[in-house]
């Protein structure tokens, strides 16, 4: 598996990045280096074998359907450095959603 | 025969619902409709770092009876996947649904469309996340985004691709709506958003077996969209096809007021959600004793509870449907049926008088002021033949309303209403009538036989409406002869 | 040496009178002072701590009973782990001016049990990395020789024991980055099972390896700490609920161990011979003491890192997407759409290793790649998990290097990526298991550079492995 700059561009569009050109080269090479590495599990025999999906043993534990641990406008607000109270705010999205 | 004719439309939806809970799917902020925008957060719906999701107990259930009730297979074991994408209202840049392994699959929903029987075929139920809400239109810099819908529970239900026209579909979103309302799982309100519906159409030639290429609308919170949505998507491509062009798989969005379809633009090309299981949450296990449990707990079913109403009450198909559209009207009027032990009457009375009351008045029928022991007295009036309908609907119904701790014969009798039997009385209103309309009787006798209803008019008039209509009807025979 | 090397000799003092917590929290940020050069603390509590200090002062002397089992306990924890009202930044830009707005579980409960926190310390960005270099606030250095890395990702967590600017440290360990600091800084670094400490206020980087973990100057302080710290939780799905035994009181070993070691380990080209043969010296020791050490195969040592790597990073992917600027962190301060405000905010505020393991991670979860990469890791996790649990069906633990090498120099790897992932094969086994593991100091090289010994054991049998590493640490050096 080689990356190459199309794949490259199509992950920044997936991952929400806009690298430099320098940062592309760079991290072309890396990848590549880090796949070859990654590749060896090609060697490994999984054939039969089912996947490990859950670390944890035990089912889950629901929760009750009971209101705790609001928080106010100002505080869900606090950390926004754009806001027009009481809302947050991107730039105008013009796609319709 | 036009060319239009020569293609059936086949669609497929997923319905959203938002599930009545007190709590979010994952957190424990509150998901009242309508509250001031970001008051209904926590650090788990605003997703901040280090923050992981809890499963909401009353989603499983909700979505284990929605499978009971149509059918479906529950999966004893499922579990929830992460669906990445970037968007401004989806604070985690992923929403937690099932893709995998969801917690219902198959099943059907019955209804139908006039007399014919339509089933439409589940293909699987899961529970997700909703999303927050992004205002476009208050500024024309920013969009505005409001988290207080992010986390509310859904279920998602996925159909297959059974239906043929717009008005199955309508019929089926009702049914769904009446569903979870007797479920007591969803208020199923479209136009709040608690229910809202994609709709996957695509066209084929009629007797085709594979499908065409299909076109998703989405977020359609209308039926009245979605039908002329339906219909108009299904007649561009047809358009297309004989023109000679394929149809492109697309998003798209309508708009009612052009009352076309269009591409959504897309942000993104493809959309690779990269689905993983989400390592946060533990596969979700039921057991057969809980499932057992909500299965006899069920609430009962809309379409049983009209086949009950037209088999047992024999009540004719339209008094069914509109007596079981709201479970608990339905429910009452089984009650005061059985009390009352005259189901038409019953259900004339619930549908003429107090429905409309009710919703006059914006009520549910447990405020409705009257007891069912005063209805049942009411309607025992009306057959023992002391009041006519006419005079029981108009006159009585209404001054019970007003003195709810009266019972109907004392508001009748206070009124002066009671039909009278009494022959002397009657033959004495029925003399002055015929004496007064020489001409008419007449005309009765020599054969104009509908005058009838002229003459009980004139008697049920002088006699204030207290004349007791088959009495009156057989003197005035008797007399007229 | 630490003015006070654990927590007991610190009560007694407490308890004699000759200290108080306001003494204590005065000599620490003196020594904090002392040492800005090393880099440790991102920000520290001064003010907050001393406080603190003067009211739990307070408290003992009103009520001598009422102070809880962490009193007299100054710590340090990683900038990863939320303190409500604290800023909390990830050593990132993304989160430079972003306040935590609820505590970590673990957090609440070390408060509650009287426990001091007299700062923030650096790490490598978002927990992602071995040498704590990528930090936006610059490298942490290693007190023994400042021109060489502390180890990572918790490397500020380890040199704040190291450099005794505090009694114990919490740091985050996902595939090491708590036990290799602690071998590159003389210390014991441990590591719970997975689900044994709730992972409620812990950034996420990669959410089935992380667990909250301890850095301190002894095994007994590390299991008060994994006492008040661990079990259930109401906002953690996957913390366990397993009775937490008093771990504290459990401190002695009774018998002897049957404990097994990786031939292919102990072997693998990449170890530092002086490393290998102390190891190795180690376990003649530990049979000398009448321990069974046998040599167990383990065929899949190769598979250890790529696994480790392709898992954790499509993870980390997901887990960092939420780092959008909408409702908090770094916003571009110029973008004309959504997407741009997007592109901007996430490429600026994250560093270049950051990006690179989320463009990876992304890779490996994206159509057409998935089942070749993430679900080809997923298999390979399941068979060296069960193979590891076969080892441990038949021996109490594992014992293995923790590092192939001592701390190098800053700066000195910078090149080759996969170079330092390399470096991670021994400490990620337990993560990719879930297993407890335990690291503390076996030696120091011909340059003075400390280097640890790791022991794994069966999931939540921490009470075993703890009071076994303190039984030989006390016995053996």
């Amino acid at each position: 598996m080689k990356v190459d700059k199309p794949l490259i561009s199509k992950l920044e569009n997936l991952a929400k990045l806009a690298l430099s050109d320098e940062e592309k080269t760079q991290l072309l090479t890396d990848m590549n280096d880090i796949l070859s590495m990654v590749e060896k599990l090609d060697h490994l025999d999984t054939e039969a074998v089912a996947p490990l999906i859950h670390m944890s043993d035990q089912p889950q534990v629901l929760r009750k359907d009971e209101i705790k641990h609001e928080l106010s406008k100002e505080e869900a607000l606090k950390n926004a450095t754009a806001k027009v109270d009481p809302f947050f705010t991107v730039p105008k999205v013009i796609d319709l959603d | 025969m036009s060319v239009y004719d020569k293609y059936e439309t086949v669609i497929g939806l997923e319905v959203h619902v938002q599930l009545s809970s007190l709590t979010k799917a994952f957190c424990a902020d509150r998901t009242t409709f309508g509250a001031p925008p970001n008051s209904q957060t926590s650090v788990i719906s605003l997703a901040h770092p280090g923050t992981l999701p809890r499963l909401n107990k009353k989603q499983v259930a909700h979505a284990v009876r929605l499978g009971l009730a149509l059918g479906s297979e529950i999966n004893p074991k499922s579990y929830f996947d992460r669906k990445n994408y970037f968007y401004a209202d989806l604070p985690k840049g992923y929403q937690i649904t099932q893709d995998n392994l969801p917690i219902c699959v198959g099943g059907v929903l019955p209804f139908s469309v006039g007399e014919r029987a339509v089933n439409i075929r589940i293909h699987h139920i899961h529970m997700e996340e909703d999303a927050g809400k992004s205002i476009h239109d208050l500024s024309d810099h920013a969009t505005m985004i409001d988290l207080n819908r992010a986390g509310v529970p859904l279920l998602e239900v996925v159909t297959e691709p059974d239906f043929r026209s717009p008005e199955e579909v309508d019929i089926f979103m009702n049914t769904m709506r009446q569903l979870v309302r007797y479920l007591e799982i969803s208020d199923g309100n479209m136009e709040q958003g608690s229910m809202r519906c994609d709709c996957n159409v695509s066209v084929r030639l009629k007797g085709e077996t594979t499908y065409g290429e299909r076109c998703e609308i989405k977020n359609m919170n209308s039926m009245r969209y979605a039908r002329r949505a339906i219909a108009y998507e299904s007649k561009r491509q047809i358009d297309l096809l004989e023109a000679g062009h394929s149809i492109t798989q697309q998003t798209l969005n309508f708009d009612p007021q052009t009352g076309i379809t269009t591409p959504l633009r897309n942000k993104e090309n493809a959309h690779d959600y990269r689905y993983f299981p989400d390592p946060d949450l533990a596969p979700v296990v039921i057991d057969k004793a809980s499932i057992d449990h909500l299965r006899q707990t069920l609430a009962v079913l809309p379409w049983e509870v009209t086949t009950r109403l037209r088999d047992e009450f024999k009540l004719p198909a339209k008094d069914a449907n509109l007596l079981a559209e709201e479970k608990e009207i339905a429910l009452y009027f089984i009650d005061l049926a059985t009390l009352a032990n005259d189901p038409k009457a019953c259900a004339n009375l619930i549908i003429n008088k107090v429905r409309p009351y009710l919703q006059q008045e914006k009520i549910s029928i447990e405020k409705f002021p009257l007891s069912q022991k005063q209805l049942v007295a009411f309607i025992k009036l009306i057959q023992t033949g002391k009041l006519s309908s006419s005079i029981a609907y108009q006159r009585i119904f209404p001054a019970l309303i007003e003195s709810p701790e009266q019972t109907p014969l004392a508001v009748a009798e206070r009124l002066n209403l009671i039909q009278s039997d009494d022959e002397d009385f009657l033959t004495k209103i029925v003399d002055e009538v015929l004496a007064q309309h020489p001409k008419e009787v007449a005309a009765y006798q020599k054969g104009k036989k509908n005058l009838i209803g002229f003459f009980m008019g004139e008697v049920m008039k002088k006699s204030r409406g207290k004349a007791a209509p088959k009495t009156c009807n057989a003197l005035l025979r008797k007399k007229l002869a | 040496m630490p003015k006070y090397s654990n927590l007991q000799v610190i009560q007694s003092a407490l308890k004699a009178g000759s200290t108080s917590c306001e003494k204590l929290v005065d000599y620490y940020l003196a020594r904090i002072e002392k040492q800005q050069a090393l880099n440790i603390y991102i920000e520290t509590f001064a003010e907050e701590a001393r406080t603190r200090a003067r009211a739990l002062d307070q408290k003992y002397r009103e009520a001598p009973s009422s102070v809880g089992p962490l009193f007299g306990m100054v710590v340090s924890i990683k900038d990863v782990l939320c303190y409500k009202d604290h800023k909390l930044s990830a050593a990132s830009k993304m989160l430079h001016n972003f306040t935590a707005s609820f505590s970590a579980t673990a957090i609440e409960r070390i408060l509650a049990a009287d426990a001091i926190i007299i700062g923030r310390t650096n790490c490598d960005e978002f927990a992602m990395g071995s040498a704590n270099e990528s930090s936006y606030y610059g490298p942490t250095r290693n007190a023994i020789d400042p021109t060489r890395v502390p180890g990572g990702s918790s490397g500020g967590s380890a040199v704040s024991v190291q450099a005794d600017t505090c009694l114990a440290a919490l740091g985050s360990d996902t595939g090491g980055s708590v036990r290799q600091p602690a071998s590159f800084c003389g210390l014991v670094g441990m590591k719970p099972s997975y689900g044994r400490i709730s992972r409620y206020g812990l950034l996420a980087y990669a959410s089935s390896f992380d667990q909250i973990g301890i850095i301190a100057n002894s095994v007994a302080d590390t299991a008060i700490l994994l006492e008040i710290m661990a079990g259930a939780d109401e906002f953690d799905s996957t913390v366990s609920a397993e009775a937490v035994p008093a771990y504290s009181q459990h401190l002695s070993f009774p018998g002897k161990a049957k404990i097994a070691y990786f031939g292919e380990a102990m072997q693998h080209e990449g170890l530092d011979p002086e490393i290998k043969k102390q190891s190795f010296d180690f376990i003649e020791a530990l049979r000398g003491a009448g321990h069974q050490v046998a040599a167990v195969d383990f065929e899949y040592l190769a598979y250890l890192v790529p696994s480790y790597y392709v898992l954790t990073m499509a993870e980390a992917s997901s887990n960092l997407s939420r780092y959008d600027g909408v409702r908090y962190g770094h916003r571009t301060a110029t973008a004309t759409s959504l997407e741009e405000h997007y592109r901007k905010s996430r490429t600026e505020g994250f560093g270049e290793k950051v990006k690179r393991r989320i463009m990876l991670g992304t890779f490996v979860l994206s159509v057409g790649y998935y089942d070749a990469y993430f679900k080809k890791a997923q298999k390979a996790r399941r068979l060296i998990q069960d193979r590891i649990l076969q080892v441990l069906a038949d021996y109490d633990f594992i014992i293995m290097p923790v590092t192939p090498s001592v701390a190098w120099k800053i700066g000195e790897k910078q090149g080759n990526p996969v170079e330092i992932y390399l470096s991670d094969i021994y400490t990620v086994l337990a993560n990719l298991t879930g297993l407890p593991a335990i690291a503390f100091p076996l030696g120091k090289n011909k340059n003075g550079m400390p280097f640890g010994i790791q022991l794994m054991s069966a999931k939540f049998t921490e009470k075993n492995l703890l009071s076994f590493a303190n039984t030989i640490t006390q016995n053996l050096r």
